[in-house]
């Protein structure tokens, strides 16, 4: 028969015997364990259970080089927070072009005459990071009256420092803006 | 349970001895062979061990969650093996000569679904067998297959048609 409910009728009773049969293979699990087999497999369990699981043998070496890798990196993210800008002076010194820079420590002597807390011992004794980021943070945290002043003294073209000299190195005219004489 | 929580080698002893057989039994149903089905079960008893201490009683019994466990170590075993067909695997029944094992009708018919069922996916295979065999509900189902109840509804659908397909020969036999 096509159509109609007796093809519905034959579906459900092929739906019928798939679950009987699934259900009698499903239900039928008689498995012969041997004496004893029971007991071995508990024991080789225990056994397995207090070695050092396999997955975490494998990944060990993985982790001490990785973890190594993670301390030099932030080792150097850490020790180098950013350098002073520094430049030669005419007498080959080397020195901070702003004047303060790198002397954070003066600050710290400065806060009784603005009137703000002074950190206590502990902070003193704190690592003071030696960076141009590092002062700049110290002297916002502490007020504008700590901040040292700009240098706002304009280099001389008659003298003129390293600064200026790669300046005008680097940003050279292009060909067809040179001057034709 | 809770001594097997604590460490107890004896409590432990004496669990796997009630439950290893069914165990056994759920894991052959799932993975088709016997020294397969014996090693997914020494993991789920290993994970048993480890994990006693997580074991709620209020929530399952012991019998569902180590099914839970055996389930999933199953699936795990599956996935990491490669698709090869065992030399015991041989109740593929496309022979016309019935083995020793297949000599009543009973055993063949056994064996005729069971070789269908190894055909399907591992995790309809576990659903099937878990519904059928276990008479365990959508949720219970679903919670040892780690997915949603709706999820297992469609599992067994696409299982039971699959099923229906290849088993038409049989059905026919049966009818006849």
């Amino acid at each position: 028969m096509i159509g109609g409910k007796g093809e519905t009728g034959r579906a459900a009773n092929d739906q019928d015997m798939i679950d009987v049969l699934l259900r009698e293979w499903a239900s039928n699990r008689d498995v012969a364990v041997p004496p004893g087999a029971a007991l071995a497999a508990a024991d080789a369990a225990l056994a397995e259970a207090r070695i050092t699981p396999a997955s975490q043998r494998r990944w060990f070496p993985a982790a001490v080089f990785g973890g190594s890798v993670a301390a030099a990196l932030a080792g150097v993210l850490v020790l180098t927070p950013g350098t002073v800008p520094e430049s030669a002076s005419p007498s080959g010194e080397v020195v901070a072009l702003s004047p303060g820079i790198g002397e954070p420590q003066q600050f710290a002597s400065a806060l009784p005459e603005t009137g703000l807390v002074a950190p206590s011992a502990g902070e003193a004794a704190m690592p003071v990071a030696s960076g141009n980021s590092g002062t700049q943070l110290a002297a916002s945290d502490f007020g504008p009256a700590t901040a040292p002043p700009l240098d706002e003294t304009f280099p001389s073209f008659d003298a003129p420092p390293d600064d200026l000299l790669m300046t005008s190195h680097v940003f050279t005219t292009r060909p067809d803006e040179e001057l034709i004489y | 349970m809770s001594d097997v929580a604590a460490g107890d080698d004896e409590a432990f002893r004496a669990l796997t001895q009630v439950l290893y057989a069914p165990a056994l039994g759920t894991a052959m149903k799932v993975l088709g062979n016997r020294a397969e089905a014996e090693d997914a079960v020494q993991t789920a008893l290993v994970k048993l061990w480890r994990t006693a201490a997580r074991f709620d009683p209020e929530k399952a019994k012991v019998e569902t969650w180590f099914r839970r466990i055996v389930i999933n170590a199953c699936i795990d075993r599956k996935r990491a093996l490669k698709p090869v067909d065992p030399i015991d695997e041989a109740y593929d029944l496309e022979s016309e000569a019935p083995g020793p094992e297949a000599e009543t009708a009973g055993m063949m018919r056994d064996a005729r679904i069971g070789a269908a069922v190894m055909e399907l996916p591992t995790r309809q295979r576990a659903a099937i067998t878990l519904f059928y065999g276990d008479g365990a509900t959508m949720n219970e189902i679903a919670e040892a297959l780690e997915t949603t109840p709706k999820a297992v509804e469609g599992l067994l659908a696409r299982a039971r048609a699959d099923l229906a397909k290849r088993l038409e020969p049989l059905k026919e036999e049966l009818e006849a």
